[in-house]
């Protein structure tokens, strides 16, 4: 017989439950199995669990998760992304991953549904409910002050092409501000519009997802033009055997002042000694990146940047992603693409 | 038409030795899981040029329920 489900919105009282869930049908060292502080930051946030779930009505044992992030708890039509969805194999209803989206879609009324990072398998059911489903490009810049590379691979043509542009252009108008408070963070975003393809964070959602970080330290820089705030850069820096790379996370503001972003990043790597960096995004041109410099990381067959870090494999890694929206727009930083995978590299 | 979506079942799930009735339930079936379904609806739609809402996804529980949604859609 098919089984019968309890659908809905998980509460604190189900956290162990669904860390279980995750040990047994995900994996036993998963890092939300091994710290559950990790866990906790990521879904239990003012009193709210982001889990919805069902549980067979006859065992009362959880057969299928849905997690999630609000990017605006407060807003009437915010945007999610989702982040680990599984159904156990033999559940006993196949639309139960479903029936756990249609739920969310009805308490949330979201303005839109992203999710970032999903396999192959996923993206078909992605596709069938009328998802966007695409790669994010992945772009970087390499410090040509190194001679030789431990972290990234890259070709002498590509280094050189970096060495060109290096210093070639200073714009006078354009300033960067590190900020490091939510009310620094919120004056900045007073002045910023906000490009409408981008998913809409609040300055607590940013403040509690980069400013307050518990494992991560993020450079959050606004960025200035004319003495005006345009666009919000979030960068982190990784340490990998004595060297560190230099990633851009996130950015938030209209699309045309991107390109300040890359600017930033370019200078900061040199600042920060670091061998490269790097920006994983769907929806920015590709004339925004090559105006900057920045090469496509598939330009090049020598070249790898990159994107597991902990622990560190030196290889390409391509990032798909689902959306409700044709034109959004994505980076690295979205959803849970950017958090901690073993506490033991962050010490 | 019973016919058609039965064929298509069985390559899906990869089954030639299964003797799927009106009444068969994915539970029935150990191939018969939340992917395959989604890869069923997928082909069905391929083949007949329909297309499933989510409700009429989440509403079927058999072959039977499958066959009254596309003959439905189909017209």
């Amino acid at each position: 017989m098919a089984s019968d489900y309890e659908i809905r919105r998980g509460t604190d009282a189900d956290a162990k439950d669904v860390v279980r869930f995750i040990e047994q049908h995900w994996s036993a060292s998963h890092i939300f199995v091994e710290e559950p502080g990790v866990f906790s930051y990521q879904y239990c946030i003012d009193n709210a669990f982001n889990f919805y779930l069902g549980r067979n009505v006859e065992t009362m044992e959880i057969e299928g998760i849905l997690g999630f992030i609000n990017y605006d708890p407060e807003a009437e039509s915010p945007d999610i992304f989702l982040a680990l969805w599984k159904v156990i194999r033999n559940c006993g209803d196949t639309s139960l991953g479903t029936k756990l989206l249609s739920c969310l879609f009805r308490d949330l009324s979201p303005s839109a549904v992203h999710c970032n990072g999903i396999n192959a398998n996923v993206a078909r059911i992605y596709e069938f409910l009328g998802f966007k489903v695409g790669k994010l490009e992945h772009y970087f810049y390499v410090n040509s002050d190194f001679q030789e590379f431990k972290i990234g691979r890259f070709s002498q043509d590509v280094v050189n092409s970096c060495r060109l542009d290096w210093g070639s252009e200073t714009r006078s108008d354009v300033k960067y501000l590190q900020v490091s408070t939510r009310e620094s963070l919120a004056a900045e975003l007073r002045t910023i519009t906000a490009g409408d393809r981008l998913p809409t964070k609040s300055a607590d959602f940013l403040t509690y997802r980069y400013l307050n970080h518990p494992y991560y330290s993020y450079l959050v820089c606004s960025l200035r033009q004319h003495d005006e705030a345009v666009g919000i850069a979030i960068f982190r820096k990784v340490p990998v055997a004595g060297r560190c790379a230099l990633r851009l996370i996130d950015y938030i503001g209209p699309l045309e002042k991107f390109s300040l972003a890359l600017e930033l990043l370019k200078e900061l790597v040199h600042k920060l000694d670091c061998e490269y960096g790097d920006s994983y995004s769907t929806g920015i041109s590709e004339e925004t990146y090559h105006s900057c410099k920045f090469i496509d990381r598939l330009s090049d067959d020598v070249v790898i940047v990159p994107n597991y870090f902990e622990p560190f494999e030196k290889k390409n890694v391509d990032i798909f992603y689902a959306s409700t929206r044709q034109d959004v727009v994505i980076f690295k930083g979205d959803g849970d693409q950017d958090r901690p995978n073993k506490l033991e590299y962050n010490a | 038409m019973l016919e058609k979506i039965r064929d298509i079942l069985l390559d899906v799930l990869d089954r030639d030795d299964l003797d799927l009735t009106l009444e068969s339930r994915p539970d029935q079936v150990e191939e018969w899981d939340s992917m395959a379904q989604i890869q069923i609806l997928v082909a069905l739609e391929n083949e007949f040029g329909i297309k499933f809402t989510l409700e009429e996804s989440q509403g079927i529980a058999c072959v039977g329920d499958i066959v009254e949604v596309v003959e439905r859609k189909m017209g």
